[in-house]
């Protein structure tokens, strides 16, 4: 279609030519001076409108898409629903205006139906040239009409299409001159700069200005490391991670592919942001291939919204992209420079590493200070260093690889080049690290930098550490043998022969010794003697007595380990050796002792040794120890289940906890009754009348004052309700920090005793009543005889019937005696305790026993030399008391001796004494004294006579006071009885 | 000369006391138990009573107590003349005392001398 026709008429495709236009449509004259679209295309939907008579929508496309569109007839509210169709249209670049019905759209039957809901039913495309190559049209969507009006509408048509193509060539020729505005401020802009980044970031901006992008990204090969390629980025986030794209990126394996830039499709937009590019995702993105120092990069410019880089923009992107090609490759090679230059003064300035720097033949220009004093070469400037390293590999340097020229060539190639070589000789010899590096000046080799660093230190340190290594490992199997060690005794309990069996096995791998043997202590024959041994051949001896000087009675003595290498262990082995004591604590149990014929020990194994052997001591302890206290415990256990007593522990709350067979009996409980159950439930005691009385208190006092309570007599009721008379006592049982936390009770049956020594007081009392009687009788006619109440008696008759007085009376005291005692042993004994003063008593007693006394020509004193306080107890009671003892004294002193009697006050008691300077006892009668019927037969006694009782009661009088008595003396010198009595503090109150 | 009522059962120590009383110019009526003892008092006031605790058929301590009951005996001074030992002596002693003895005496302890000697200290006593 040329320019011409279209301009004159429209021509219809089919039936445009037979019916001519009837005449220029309404609005022509707007259309020719219109400058912009929308008026050309609103005036096209308007007039078409009114034509048909129907609704019309127009619209017009450039090659970047729609560019406006105008409705008619069209209900406002569906103006953003057609814009939006009208934006998706696919129009399949008709070459020829053509009138193409909906059914043809390649629409959705939806969209389909939308639009002739609207009333519109065909589209009438007419193409527009343009000189970019891809083109415009304009587009009418129409309503329902005969072929004749639509015929009508072809000039129309025309007219508006050539309209609008004289706008949008109109703008595309505003725009060229524009970009090459651009292109030639850009060039201007970048080519002043030398700076690789002032020039990214100048070109950057003007191309985010210049196309109205939202982002524009500039890749180049990087200039240290050419794999990665660098992002510079202006309006997009570069996140960590995604400052630089790989070699494989798929935008730059195309930008490879050649010069033109390109559209990414819209799938493929994703492909920067989805490096790390964060931000806005990019829709529309134009690429666009640089060429840096001849590697490939490219420049990217992208929008978030979708849109389509126009063939204008594409061009001007290539030339912009060549431009800064030339000006990014000037910039880098300014920068390489820059870098050698900077790299070469920090070579020559840096302190520590030895450094010598090569010109491009590799003649040495320059060496620095470090380098001179390492290896003691000065003037090496001028010569050609592979000279100078041929000699120095010959004599002073060890290096693998030797060849000079091939070190070089690889450098040459632009290599790095690393070996390790030794300088000097042991002991001053140094480690050495040598780099050959390349310098590139510009593009082309530029010669290079050796540096000599000293890592003597550094390869020490590793040689001490893979010897440390080394040595670790050794321990870390012997700790791990050591446990093993451990296990041993968990696997065989206090089986100490099995144990020393494993242990020797253990040691003989561990010191790598075949010969190791074990020998305990006996304290009887003082020697050690061999427990347990792996020498088959009486290599180790099978006694060693401590007095030797052998390695392991050396050992044994210091409780230190012996080392003795190729000493005199033993003439005919002369074994190396290593003895270690096996001690627990300041207890030494005996030595472990190897040998070898070979080798010798070291510290190390001494101490490998020590350790086993204080595990071993361990061990024996514990197997000691467990021996002892099984022992103990079976000892207990026997004593517990076949003693007489019954014994029962209970816990801190009162619980039975223990129950031996005894108590079984006792309660008539069984064990399990009684275990687990209160104490006082179980050992139930009862008052005579059988009113319970519980242990509760008793246990309290046991348990949380960890007092004993001594025994007393109770009635125990039994589970068959029996009642049994029991002596109980009870005991705190102590933690080892001294708490009670359980106690014991212990009950022992009485009842038979107690029995028995009822019929024996029912028959002391019977037969002292029976007595009694015909005894007052022989005193009474007695006593009136020798009054004479009969007539006179002549003196022989006189003598003897005093004699048979005596004897009576001997016998009414025996008797008194012995009711006494059954009264006391009955518990018959009442006391009525009131404040007495002992001075008046004493002065009574003395005056009573004064005719005694002066018959045995022996003098009573009464030593007072204070007020004596008064004491508290029964007044007859002590009257007994000082009369018997008083009476005892005169009865053992020698005639015409002194009996004393003094007081002494010690602390709330009052202390009598009766002091004689008879025949005295001995230590062994003194115990035996108070017993009953506990007389000493000597020749005083067997004069004095008495009934033996006398002192027993006396005591039992004391006793009950709550006083003690006691004796001293020496046998020959007297003996002196003392007794106390509480003093009476107070006088009660009468009330 | 007072008149006594001796209560004894034993035939050997009646005969004794009786004589040493006689001696001492007293005259001794003499019962060998309780019921004897207090068939006797309904005809017979006499001036003190020796009384025997342990005796046949009411002992010493019953006896006691019906004499005190009867006003015209209660103020009859009565001795306790036993063999019982103090020790049961002084499990009654409240007994005792209540009952109102001037003395109780053992036959053991003291001679017939002694007896009559605090017979008449009681009865100088009233």
């Amino acid at each position: 279609m040329s320019k011409t026709s279209t301009k004159q008429t429209a021509k219809r495709p089919e039936a445009g030519g037979e019916r001519p236009a009837a005449g220029k449509p309404p609005g022509w004259r707007s259309l020719a001076s219109a400058t912009e679209l929308p008026p050309v295309v609103g005036h096209l939907s308007r007039s078409a409108s009114a034509m048909l008579n129907g609704p019309v929508v127009a619209a017009a496309y450039s090659e970047s898409g729609p560019e406006c569109h105008a409705t008619t007839a069209v209900p406002a509210r569906e103006e953003d629903r057609l814009a939006q169709w009208l934006g998706a249209l696919k129009l399949s670049n008709p070459k020829e205006p053509a009138v193409i019905s909906l059914g043809q759209l390649n629409e959705t039957p939806a969209t389909t139906d939308y639009l002739r809901r609207l009333g519109l039913e065909s589209v009438w495309v007419w193409p527009l040239e343009l000189p970019s190559g891809t083109p415009g049209c304009l587009v009418a969507v129409l309503p329902s009409a005969p072929p004749s009006t639509l015929d009508q509408l072809g000039p129309l048509m025309a007219q508006a299409a050539l309209a609008a193509k004289g706008i949008m060539l109109s703008q595309i020729i505003e725009r060229d001159r524009t970009q090459g505005r651009s292109l030639q401020a850009i060039t201007k802009a970048i080519t002043k700069l030398l700076d690789f980044d002032q020039i990214t970031d100048t070109l950057l901006a003007h191309l985010r200005r210049l196309y109205q992008v939202q982002a524009a990204v500039l890749v180049t090969p990087g200039t240290l490391t050419p794999a990665t390629y660098p992002v510079k980025a202006q309006g997009l986030a570069v996140p960590p991670g995604g400052e630089s794209l790989p070699a494989d990126h798929p935008v730059l394996r195309r930008v490879k592919e050649g010069r033109e830039p390109f559209q990414l499709p819209e799938s493929e937009a994703q492909l920067l942001t989805r490096l790390g590019m964060a931000g806005q995702p990019l829709a529309a993105v134009l690429v666009a291939p640089v060429t840096v120092s001849r590697g490939n990069g490219f420049l990217a410019l992208g929008s978030p919204g979708p849109r389509r880089f126009t063939a204008g923009e594409m061009t001007l992107a290539k030339n912009i992209a060549e431009q800064a090609s030339i000006a990014l490759t000037n910039a880098a090679l300014h920068r390489g420079l820059q870098l050698e230059q900077e790299k070469l003064s920090g070579l020559q300035e840096s302190g520590t590493n030895g450094l010598v720097v090569l010109n491009q033949d590799y003649v040495v220009i320059a060496t620095n200070q470090a380098f001179r004093e390492l290896t003691g070469d000065k003037d090496l400037v001028g010569q050609r260093f592979s000279d100078y390293w041929s000699g120095l590999v010959g004599k002073r340097l060890k290096v693998e690889l030797e060849e000079p020229q091939s070190i070089l060539d690889r450098v040459k190639s632009g290599r790095e080049v690393t070996l390790y070589a030794e300088l000097g000789k042991e002991p001053d010899m140094r480690h050495l690290q040598i780099i050959f590096s390349p310098v590139k000046v510009g593009s082309g080799a530029g010669g290079a930098v050796v540096s000599f660093q000293d890592v003597t230190a550094l390869v020490t340190k590793t040689m001490e550490a893979n010897v440390m290594a080394q040595k670790a490992q050794r321990h870390s199997r012997e700790l791990s043998e050591l446990a093993e060690l451990g296990e041993i005794s968990s696997i065989y309990g206090f089986k100490l022969a099995t144990i020393f069996q494993k242990y020797l096995s253990k040691i003989v791998t561990m010191l790598e010794s075949p010969l190791v043997s074990i020998y305990l202590y006996r304290p009887a024959s003082q020697k050690l003697v061999l427990e347990a041994t792996t020498s088959n051949f009486n290599e180790h001896d099978k006694k060693v007595a401590l007095s030797t000087d052998s390695a392991a009675a050396k050992a044994f003595s210091t409780k230190r380990p012996y080392l003795s290498n190729l000493s005199t262990v033993k003439s005919k082995t002369r074994h190396n050796a290593l003895v270690v004591p096996i001690a627990f604590h300041s207890k030494t149990l005996g030595v472990i002792l190897v040998s070898h014929r070979e080798r010798g020990y070291d510290e190390h194994d001494t101490k490998i040794l020590s350790l086993i052997a204080g595990r071993l001591s361990v061990l024996m302890e514990n197997a000691n120890l467990y021996h002892d206290v099984n022992a103990r415990r079976e000892r207990w256990e026997a004593v517990f289940k076949f003693t007489e007593e019954g014994i029962v522990i209970f816990d801190r709350r009162g619980m039975v906890v223990g129950f031996n067979p005894a108590s079984s009996r006792l309660t008539q409980m069984s064990s399990s009754e009684a275990i687990g159950h209160p104490f006082s439930k179980v050992v139930r005691m009862v008052a005579p009348d059988g009113s319970p009385v519980s242990a509760d208190a008793a246990i309290q006092q046991v348990l949380s004052e960890g007092k004993t309570i001594a025994k007393t007599e109770q009635l125990l009721e039994t589970k068959d309700a029996q009642q049994l008379w029991v002596e109980v006592s009870y005991s705190p049982i102590f933690d080892n920090v001294g708490n009670a936390t359980s106690g014991l009770a212990i009950i022992r049956n009485v009842q038979k005793s107690r029995e028995v020594d009822e019929i024996k007081s029912d028959f002391i009392s019977i037969v002292s009543h029976e007595l009694r009687t015909p005894l007052s009788a022989i005193k009474g006619f007695l006593s009136m005889i020798m009054k004479k109440d009969f007539g006179e008696l002549n003196d022989k008759q006189f003598h003897y019937l005093n004699r048979v007085n005596q004897s009576n009376q001997r016998m009414v005291d025996l008797v008194e005696d012995l009711l006494d005692v059954s009264h006391i042993e009955s518990g018959m004994i009442n006391l009525s305790p009131s404040p007495i003063a002992l001075e008046s008593l004493i002065t009574e007693v003395v005056s009573e026993l004064a005719t005694k006394g002066f018959e045995r020509q022996i003098l009573l004193k009464v030593n007072r030399k204070q007020r004596l306080p008064l004491v508290l107890a029964d007044e007859n009671r002590t009257r007994q008391i000082l009369i018997n003892l008083v009476d005892n004294a005169i009865k053992y002193s020698f005639p015409q001796s002194e009996v004393v009697i003094d007081f002494k006050v010690t602390g709330d008691e009052l202390v009598t004494s009766v002091t004689d300077s008879g025949v005295g006892i001995t230590p062994s009668q003194a115990d035996r004294i108070f017993q009953k019927f506990g007389r000493i037969y000597n020749p005083m006694s067997v004069q004095a006579g008495g009934s033996g009782l006398g002192l027993y009661i006396v005591k039992k009088l004391v006793e009950s006071h709550g006083g003690r008595i006691w004796v001293s003396g020496r046998e020959g010198k007297g003996s002196k009885f003392s007794f106390s009595l509480p003093i009476a503090r107070q006088l009660p109150l009468l009330d | 000369m007072a008149q006594i009522l001796l209560v004894e059962d034993d035939a050997i120590l009646v005969e004794m006391y009786q004589a040493k009383f006689e001696l001492e110019g007293h005259n001794v009526e003499v019962a060998t138990n309780g019921e004897e003892c207090l068939a006797i008092l309904e005809n017979y006031t006499p001036e003190l009573i020796l009384l025997d605790i342990l005796m046949p058929k009411l002992n010493g301590f019953h006896v006691l107590k019906e004499i005190k009951k009867e006003p015209h005996l209660r103020q009859i001074p009565v001795i306790l003349l036993t063999n019982l030992g103090e020790a049961e002596v002084d499990m009654n002693h409240e007994l005792a005392t209540a009952l109102g003895v001037s003395d109780y005496l053992i036959k053991s302890h003291h001679t017939p001398d002694e007896v009559v000697e605090k017979v008449v200290k009681a009865l100088n006593k009233v």
